[in-house]
């Protein structure tokens, strides 16, 4: 009973005439003039007038853009056009939201209207966001598709002065580099993320952890250095140690994605395993390590694809070779590292080879990255 | 009594400082189903675990007291063979997601190593999906992956896990709290037909589950076990006050 006379009171009060009213907003309008001269002179400054939020938000994209011109002379000149589109529409639909807010329907409209400039604001940043990485992409492929074929594959770089010449000793050599890095990095990355994502909490698993994320940190140079000192002094220079330096490198790659995906699994699954008297070991290795299997690999890929341009600590440890070369305990040749040399020697032949190599390089990371979406795609584990 | 299976006298357990079993002692029978209730958070799950020794693999999990399966103390043998010989079936239901339905009910030889004839393998699988309710719905599909089954498919699945072992006890921890209403009747039907060959200990909130499927109920309140009986005597005359508050909703 009552239930049924609330009801009843809800629909008396609904059916109430003052109940329909809605507030007027008292207030005066803003000029459209007023805002396309402020936006045309201050920029994003002037979004101001129209409303803060929409000022904050073009101050810090203007601010981006001012770094993005720093860094690499790339302007985004559309942004001023953005800024007296937005204004106007924000005044026009203050405006129209003023005058005639005097029910639902308007204000409803309004609502509308807002949304819809939101998301294709949005969708103009997402644009404007990928445009240069677009722009880069296209340059190197314009650059360097011209110059792959066969034989810049498969012979070793002209003579200087020469014309012709090709890659083939840096693509064996960042092979055979890459490969052995991951022979040394991907064990011991795969068996810490499993020692992290078991014992969280404890102190060796939390300092450990937090080496991890300082060794992810650490600077590429500054672990060139150190195998420097460490292998290249007392040893000379060697793909090996180019390796080892590649490989800390990776490691702590490896090792959070291992974790950060053992960490997703559910415990029941351990449980599961756990109550079928499966002893500890068994159930990491066959039932913990093959349901995260996805995950770790697209870590190990993804590392890979990090490693393979890395420039700095191959620059003292693997240092170079003209030639092709296999011998491991020797200097060798590396993708980034044949484009470093190249781009910056005087030959026109030598920029166009950099320029391939750098393509080739772009494919191989590209198409890493490629393969890791295909892989969890594919072999994700449905939980 | 060699009608024991699972007996456990002034058993204790922790977590951490926490005491949430306090000085339980009971005496399970063969071939029986045991149903165990009581409010959230009054140790009966704990209890549960602790008798295939899951318990102590959660930190700072302990256990003190004497906790027998037949006359062998299960605190004495090694895990591994105590959840050799005590299933367990969870909550939630949890197939391996990497395994196919097949390999999923002879998981617990495959995991653990042991090396079997195809033909024995095959047999075990249909003996225990046709125990577990299963066989006629998966027969077909047994090369799927376990995860692409309903809900309540899975669960009979973990059933048939439990059962492809051949134990003594299966535990069950709140088996059909995750299941609709058409699954959770056929899990019940279950429990009467695993009763010939298995003792079954279920862990359940819903007092008419307790009162449908099982032959003794346990009552536990704050950590003790209060109560201990026949099912038809606990519902139509507890001895207990609290047992029969707890029957009647006074509390929950």
């Amino acid at each position: 009973m009552i239930i049924m006379d609330l009801a009843n009171q809800q629909k008396k009060l609904s059916l109430q005439p003052s109940n329909r009213q809605t507030v007027v907003y008292a207030g005066k309008e803003k000029s459209v003039l007023a805002a396309f001269l402020l936006a045309f002179i201050f920029g994003p400054i002037g979004l101001f007038y129209a409303s803060i939020r929409s000022g904050i938000i073009m101050t810090l994209i203007s601010l981006a853009n001012v770094v993005l011109i720093v860094l690499s002379g790339f302007n985004l000149f559309l942004e001023i056009l953005a800024v007296i589109i937005w204004i106007i529409c924000i005044v026009k639909a203050y405006n129209a939201a003023k005058a005639t807010i005097k029910d639902m329907d308007r204000r409803i409209k309004f609502r509308n209207n807002e949304s819809v400039l939101y998301k294709s604001f949005i969708i103009f940043l997402a644009f404007v966001i990928t445009l240069p990485l677009i722009i880069v992409l296209l340059y190197i492929i314009k650059q360097g598709v011209l110059q792959v074929n066969w034989h810049f594959l498969t012979h070793v770089p002209a003579p200087e002065g020469e014309t012709g010449g090709g890659i083939a000793n840096a693509l064996v050599g960042s092979l055979i580099i890459v490969a052995m890095s991951s022979v040394v990095a991907i064990p011991i990355g795969i068996l810490a993320g499993i020692y992290l994502s078991e014992n969280p909490g404890t102190k060796l698993a939390y300092y450990s952890g937090l080496c991890v994320d300082i060794l992810q940190g650490v600077p590429s140079i500054v672990v060139g250095i150190i195998i420097y000192f460490w292998i290249v002094k007392p040893f000379g220079f060697s793909a090996v140690s180019g390796s080892i330096a590649l490989a800390i490198m990776m490691m702590p790659i490896v090792i959070r994605s291992t974790e950060q995906t053992l960490l997703l699994l559910p415990p029941s699954l351990k449980e599961a395993a756990l109550s079928l008297g499966v002893p500890y070991h068994r159930v990491i290795l066959k039932v913990i390590v093959p349901c995260g299997f996805a995950g770790i690999l697209s870590g190990i890929i993804l590392s890979i694809a990090r490693i393979i341009g890395e420039t700095a600590p191959l620059l003292f440890t693997a240092l170079g070779n003209n030639y092709l070369s296999a011998n491991i305990a020797k200097p060798m040749e590396s993708l980034p590292h044949m484009i470093y040399t190249y781009a910056t020697s005087p030959y026109d032949d030598q920029h166009d080879l950099a320029w391939g190599a750098s393509f080739i390089l772009l494919m191989f990371v590209l198409l890493l990255n490629i393969f890791t979406k295909l892989i969890t795609r594919k072999w994700n584990i449905q939980l | 009594m060699e009608h024991t299976v699972v007996s456990a006298s002034k058993f204790n357990a922790w977590f951490g400082d926490n005491h949430v079993v306090k000085d339980v002692s009971i005496k399970i029978e063969k071939n029986q189903v045991i149903a165990v209730m009581g409010p959230s958070g009054c140790g009966k799950t704990t209890f549960l675990r602790c008798i295939n020794r899951m318990h102590e693999l959660i930190p700072g999990a302990t256990a003190k007291g004497s906790l027998k399966l037949y006359d062998d103390d299960v605190y004495t043998m090694n895990p591994i063979y105590v959840r050799y010989k005590i299933g367990m079936v969870f909550q939630r239901p949890n197939p391996f997601p990497n395994l196919s339905i097949y390999d999923n009910v002879v998981a617990g030889y495959k995991l653990n190593g042991i090396k079997m004839d195809k033909a024995d393998m095959d047999n075990i699988v249909q003996k225990s999906l046709t125990s577990a309710a299963l066989w006629n719905e998966v027969k077909d599909s047994l090369h799927k992956k376990g995860t692409f089954l309903s809900g309540g498919q899975q669960q009979r699945l973990c059933i048939a896990r439990a059962i492809a072992m051949e134990p003594e006890v299966i535990l069950f921890d709140e088996p059909t709290s995750a299941l609709d209403p058409i699954s959770t009747s056929s899990v019940e039907q279950l429990f009467h037909e695993l009763k010939a060959n298995y003792t079954l200990i279920i862990v359940t909130h819903n007092m008419q589950q307790a009162a449908r499927v099982s032959d003794k109920t346990a009552f536990f309140y704050v950590g003790e076990l209060v109560e201990f009986d026949e099912t038809k005597q606990m519902f139509t005359a507890p001895r207990d006050v609290r047992t029969q508050n707890y029957i009647t909703g006074r509390f929950s």
